[in-house]
């Protein structure tokens, strides 16, 4: 293993981390909800009333950010090698792992973790472990 | 509006919050899952960053009852490790690694105007749905064990009445007989693990727009704590009001006690 240096940023990565860690503080303690992607998302397929309007001005909140980001710091770096074919199963994959899981890298990974949940451990050991093996896979064993 | 407003106030921070940590950068959270090539380990700062708020956080929300502004905490109650949770989250990572989205940072550049990102947001969405079609593919084509017949409700007054156990799904029924509210009188765990949970039962009733509260008594062991809340219960909760316990003896002897001397 070598690490990459040119592109490493604890700072910004850090302090990104605890914007994220402050983000799901405020949203169970003042909202009283878990903040997971995943689940926001789903729940909206299974729409129930008074269920709506929250997940509705949480998601809204961060479609709006890349507008503010770019106002305040200029743009984002967004380098997406994967090709169209890709993006559809990978999301797929993504949209069914994540409903069967019950969580996703927010849900499980940031909530559950801080929570101490042995369950989410088990979840996050399990999608991160899956993401190294196939990223191995994907620009290591299989590629030409 | 106050809580709209703060909801989307804590999506917009939590999207600053992924752009700046560079998660919304698939080749950066790639460079992170290659540990055989050169490896970015920028992304574990991510999650530290987050778990070092989000512990104090979970810590004081498991010790409070309700949210900053009086509302209901939705803590999560599932604690089963199962083939369901280790399949869906391999599934999941599979997607992360071979395109480097996960949920969050896929919308975040959606909202960015990036149109691979909009493709990958419907395939998952598309992914979600399927989901939603085989949990109720599962669900439908399962045949009840036995018909369950409606509870029968007992008046003890004119805007009082209790019940013998009552499980999700009597709810609607109960809110089509025209009670306002529902007092659970029945610990939780009492009748083992086929007995439904308070919580289910809560989302049910809340569901179809009943009031409800959960007031756990045990047979035979009354406190004058419990007198008092269920006389609070009984003077807050929109009427008319329905209480149950495993036979509804519980809920009815409550009742009387509530209406006697403070």
């Amino acid at each position: 293993m070598t690490i990459d240096w040119n592109n490493f940023t604890p700072w910004a990565s850090l302090a990104g981390g605890i914007l994220l860690g402050l983000a799901s503080a405020m949203f169970i303690l003042v909202n009283g909800r878990i903040l997971g992607i995943s689940g926001i998302i789903g729940g909206l397929l299974r729409p129930k009333s008074g269920d709506v309007g929250w997940r509705l001005a949480f998601l809204l909140g961060m479609l709006v950010a890349p507008l503010l980001y770019l106002l305040l710091a200029g743009p984002a770096v967004v380098r997406i090698d994967a090709g169209w074919a890709t993006l559809v199963i990978a999301g797929l994959l993504v949209g069914v792992g994540t409903r069967f899981g019950s969580g996703c890298t927010s849900g499980h990974g940031v909530c559950g973790l801080s929570r101490l949940s042995p369950r989410s451990l088990v979840a996050t050991l399990a999608f991160m472990g899956a993401g190294f093996v196939t990223v191995y896979l994907a620009r290591h064993a299989l590629a030409g | 509006m106050k809580h709209r407003i703060s909801e989307f106030a804590v999506g917009l921070l939590f999207g600053i919050g992924l752009i700046l940590s560079g998660m919304t950068d698939p080749g950066k959270v790639i460079g992170f899952l290659d540990l055989a090539g050169a490896w970015d380990p920028s992304l574990a700062l991510v999650m530290g960053g987050a778990i070092l708020v989000g512990v104090f956080a979970f810590a004081l929300a498991k010790k409070r009852t309700t949210t900053f502004l009086g509302g209901a905490l939705h803590l999560p109650s599932a604690r089963d490790i199962d083939k369901r949770l280790l399949a869906g989250s391999l599934l999941f990572g599979a997607g992360w690694g071979l395109a480097g989205f996960c949920p969050g940072p896929a919308l975040v550049s959606l909202g960015g105007g990036e149109a691979k990102a909009a493709v990958f947001v419907l395939a998952m969405l598309t992914g979600m749905a399927i989901f939603e079609w085989s949990e109720g593919r599962v669900h439908g084509n399962k045949k009840p064990h036995s018909i369950h017949k409606a509870p029968v409700t007992r008046p003890l007054d004119t805007s009082f009445s209790v019940a013998g156990y009552l499980q999700p799904g009597d709810m609607a029924a109960m809110a089509a007989q025209g009670f306002a509210s529902v007092i659970n009188n029945l610990p939780d765990g009492e009748g083992g693990s086929a007995q439904a949970l308070s919580r289910d039962i809560e989302q049910a009733a809340q569901a179809v727009g009943v009031h409800y509260v959960y007031l756990p008594v045990i047979a035979g062991a009354i406190t004058p704590a419990q007198v008092r809340a269920m006389r609070e219960a009984l003077n807050t909760a929109p009427a008319p009001v329905l209480a149950f316990c495993r036979s509804g003896a519980r809920s009815a002897q409550l009742y009387t006690l509530s209406q006697g001397p403070a």
